[in-house]
């Protein structure tokens, strides 16, 4: 690197190395890109959610899904509140961030 | 004449090593820059295949897992699997497009017998009916991630064995867009092996909260049900796929034969998940004109056919949602929508019908989870 009047110029012989290196990082960078893009496959199940009704006294309580679900099928769960009968009123998926 | 003498007069005070470093990536990449690009793209897909391969394994072990645990003793339940995954159908020639809607149901009818039929052979004789309905869903998602995949390897291996940039470089722009079906029909193999409501089940589960469970009940075409009641003053048909197994019925049947058995109808209101442009808000709801049904085409042809010839107007609601939402787990936003939805129809009801009037409320899509 050499000295102006204090101010540093750069050689032709700096720009090129400059210039190499560019070119090598930007390969670098394709090549990184490239692969990434090759491990980016994840797959989570979302957290489903069962709401239930009490059909009794219409208290809702949300749970976890279970397997045999499905709306409308009356539980063998209780209604904290008065005894009734739990009632599936909605099944939903929750991203696991938003999950409570 | 001294090479360093030649390198001063054309580069002035610069080193060999340096000329070199500055000058073989340009030589490089004006000689072989296709050939880079192509390995490149290559390599991009490849990766985004090994994925679909991954996820095609999935949908194949969670299914084969899902018909091992109700089948019969003694089948071979992996061997019948592979042969349903290989599975085709050859859709009628439309050279002369006259009648081909009659031709494109039969096709499709005899399709979907065998599957439930080679389903049931697989398994026990005293298994729900809905479970059946599950299971063949869960082998339909499988088998369209196995064509995707065998797709995509056609092409990449093709692209590889000529060399063809350009093959390479479609298949690469493409990739992400089936890469995010793969990944919605993955989804679509989780949900139907649970058995829970997913986003194209919104049309059924409208249907399902108008019902106060007095209604009379009929089963009006195949896997199809219609109940009759009132809705201000009018009487109302509301039609949906029978539930709680996934099955999406025939409503283009149900409807041509609502309305000629009752000559009275004023109206036709069709509600379905429909897919949303990016940008566009999950769940929310939007009414039109038209026959709001997708599939194959059978059943909105029919339903259009009958509507003309009676001059019944059709109303559609549809509910949006991306294709991953539609045939995942149903998202929270889609479900809140039924209020919305139920709004609509009490309004178009009243603004284009008068009491003692009759009306076909018809949801649209797959049942699963809502009987």
């Amino acid at each position: 690197m050499g000295f102006h009047r204090g101010v540093s110029i750069l050689s032709i012989n700096d720009y090129l190395v400059l210039f190499g290196l560019i070119i090598i990082l930007a390969l670098a960078f394709t090549i990184f890109d490239s692969t990434k893009k090759r491990r980016r496959f994840r797959f989570e199940l979302p957290q489903i959610k069962t709401e239930l009704i009490c059909v009794s006294c219409g208290l809702r309580e949300i749970r976890n899904f279970k397997e045999d679900d499905y709306i409308s099928k009356i539980t063998d769960e209780k209604c904290k509140k008065c005894g009734g009968n739990l009632k599936v009123h909605l099944i939903y998926a929750q991203p696991k961030r938003e999950a409570m | 004449m001294d090479i360093h003498l030649i390198l001063q007069s054309s580069f002035g005070d610069v080193d060999l090593v340096t000329i070199l470093l500055f000058y073989i990536p340009f030589l490089i990449f004006l000689l072989y820059g296709q050939r880079i690009q192509f390995q490149m793209a290559l390599m991009e897909v490849g990766g985004m295949l090994a994925q679909l391969e991954k996820m095609k394994n999935i949908a194949s072990v969670e299914t084969l897992n899902a018909l091992k645990k109700w089948a019969k003793e003694g089948v071979d339940v992996e061997k019948e699997l592979r042969i349903l995954l290989e599975s085709f159908m050859i859709l009628p020639e439309s050279m002369d497009p006259a009648g081909i809607v009659r031709k494109v149901e039969h096709i499709v009818n005899v399709r979907d017998d065998k599957l439930a039929a080679d389903v049931k052979r697989i398994l026990k004789d005293d298994v729900d009916n809905s479970l059946v309905r599950n299971l063949e869903n869960m082998i339909e998602a499988s088998i369209a991630l196995e064509v995707i995949y065998k797709i995509i390897r056609h092409y990449y291996l093709l692209a590889k064995k000529m060399g063809n940039l350009m093959l390479v470089i479609q298949l690469q722009m493409l990739t992400p867009l089936i890469f995010n079906e793969a990944k919605a029909y993955l989804s679509a193999v989780f949900a139907f092996k649970l058995g829970a409501p997913i986003g194209d089940s919104i049309g059924p589960l409208v249907i399902h909260k108008l019902l106060t469970g007095n209604e009379c009940k009929r089963q009006l075409a195949k896997d199809t049900d219609v109940y009759e009641t009132y809705i201000e003053g009018r009487k109302v048909y509301l039609v949906k796929a029978s539930g709680p197994g996934g099955n999406v019925g025939k409503p283009g049947e149900a409807i041509k034969k609502i309305i000629e058995e009752d000559g009275s109808i004023k109206g036709v209101i069709m509600i379905d998940a429909a897919l949303k442009l990016e940008g566009e808000q999950s769940g929310s709801v939007a009414d039109g004109i038209g026959a709001a049904i997708g599939g194959i085409g059978v059943e909105k042809f029919k339903i259009e056919e009958v509507v003309t010839k009676y001059n019944i107007p059709v109303y559609a609601i549809i509910i949006k949602q991306s294709l991953l939402e539609a045939i995942s787990v149903m998202r929270k936003e889609i479900a809140n929508a039924i209020e919305e939805v139920h709004k609509r129809i009490k309004k178009i009801i009243l603004e284009n019908t008068v009491e003692e009037d009759s009306i076909i409320i018809v949801g649209v899509g797959n049942t699963i989870g809502v009987p």
